[in-house]
């Protein structure tokens, strides 16, 4: 149990505004880079966070300090994101019938295909671009550093389906990458 | 083997967690097969660049946006007005209290006359207690107490309301002023109890209401009303 959370929680629980902005300064910028990549999208990324921490305001109070407050409030930010991006899947199988495309176009490389010095710019590009299954699972498993087990527990998923997920990612970015540096 | 069945290896193999027994064979693969093997270099390349990529600030507007909502869900007129628009919230407070005061003051009046037909049938009962003019102190001072409670805080009620309560406290602070007056007895100090805690009532209801008016909990402050209307 951390106390310094725990006296933080209690002053927002108590209304503290200041107290407030001291949890969203520490905390917005892990959660909403965490958004815009599971989300790809700027606009969408602001909206979850501004909810999120509504969220957190207004269950601040039942705050009892089993976890970190920022493992508390990343869960919420996980779980929100996750909310609103099944929303998304099912207006998109709606609209177009279908989820993601399975084809991956492999490069047919006899040698690596993704330079030494590869761009942050090019490689957040293409994590948008990634069908929403597969980057949800890389975004949480090789950019946060969760393990698959912690992946799957948060996704609802089985290991198995973790890892296979993050392999597609890995396939989709490789291809994508490679016809960035040609 | 072929390379498709390598290629779910590989990903265990990059992270470390490849068992030991198979890795031997994977990189004697790795070794003659120069498109599993760099697909083993890009996997790494890019787990490695993954983990390097920086935080993003969130635009300052975010937090104004957080902030404006926190405040906006937090002012006593929005959420009234959500509630029960315009007047009614202050009549159906106002006329709860009312009801609340009016019920009481029958039920007063009719413990009058019983007391007053008990205590005639009963006259030389002993005098009350001290532990039961313990009892009335204590709950006197809780009383005075709350009150400078409710008077400093009332703005947040509606005129309404304040005036409910007033009208209220006016009819108690009456029935228990006729109780004072009367011969002491054991019999006439267990009603003005009554009445003392029925004022206590009163006022930790509206103390509650104001709390509930100042966090903006919408749902604890109807079902105070309904409570009082009960």
């Amino acid at each position: 149990m951390n106390s310094p959370d725990l006296e933080l929680a209690r002053r927002c629980g108590q209304g503290d505004m200041a107290a407030f902005e001291e949890l969203y300064r520490a905390h917005a910028p892990r959660l909403y880079t965490l958004m815009l990549r599971m989300t790809g999208s700027e606009a969408e990324a602001e909206d979850l966070l501004q909810e999120v921490f509504l969220q957190a305001h207004r269950k601040l109070g039942g705050f009892r300090g089993e976890s970190s407050l920022g493992t508390w409030l990343y869960r919420l930010a996980v779980n929100q994101c996750l909310d609103f991006l099944r929303g998304r899947q099912a207006r998109m199988a709606r609209a177009t019938g279908s989820y993601d495309d399975d084809d991956v176009a492999e490069p047919v490389a006899p040698a690596p295909v993704i330079p030494a010095a590869i761009s942050r710019v090019d490689l957040e590009r293409a994590i948008a671009r990634l069908p929403h299954g597969c980057r949800t699972a890389f975004v949480l498993h090789d950019v946060e550093g969760f393990a698959h087990h912690e992946v799957a527990a948060m996704l609802g998923i089985s290991e198995g389906t973790s890892k296979s997920q993050v392999h597609k990612a890995r396939f989709r970015l490789r291809s994508m990458l490679s016809a960035a540096v040609r | 083997m072929t390379c498709f069945t390598y290629d779910l290896e590989i990903d265990d193999y990059v992270e470390g967690t490849l068992p030991a027994a198979r890795v031997a064979a994977l990189e004697a693969h790795l070794a003659t097969c120069s498109r599993c093997r760099a697909v083993a270099t890009d996997f790494r390349m890019l787990r490695s660049a993954a983990s390097t990529l920086e935080r993003r600030t969130p635009p300052p507007e975010v937090w104004r946006r957080v902030a404006a909502a926190i405040h906006e869900s937090s002012e006593p007129a929005g959420w009234l007005s959500w509630m029960l628009p315009g007047l009614a919230w202050r009549s159906a407070v106002a006329a709860a209290v009312i009801v609340t005061v009016l019920a009481a003051g029958t039920w007063f009046s009719w413990r009058e006359v019983a007391d007053t037909r008990r205590v005639a049938s009963t006259a030389g009962l002993s005098t009350p207690s001290p532990e039961s003019r313990g009892v009335e102190q204590a709950m006197r001072t809780q009383i005075s107490d709350m009150e400078k409670t409710v008077r400093t805080a009332s703005a947040v009620l509606p005129t309404e309301t304040q005036a409910a309560y007033q009208q209220a406290g006016a009819v108690l602070d009456d029935a228990l002023n006729r109780r004072a007056g009367e011969p002491p007895s054991e019999v006439t100090q267990q009603s003005l109890l009554e009445l003392l805690q029925s004022k206590l009532t009163l006022l930790q209801e509206m103390i509650a209401l104001i709390n509930e008016m100042r966090k903006g909990n919408q749902e604890e402050a109807a079902r105070i009303v309904s409570g009082i209307e009960q």
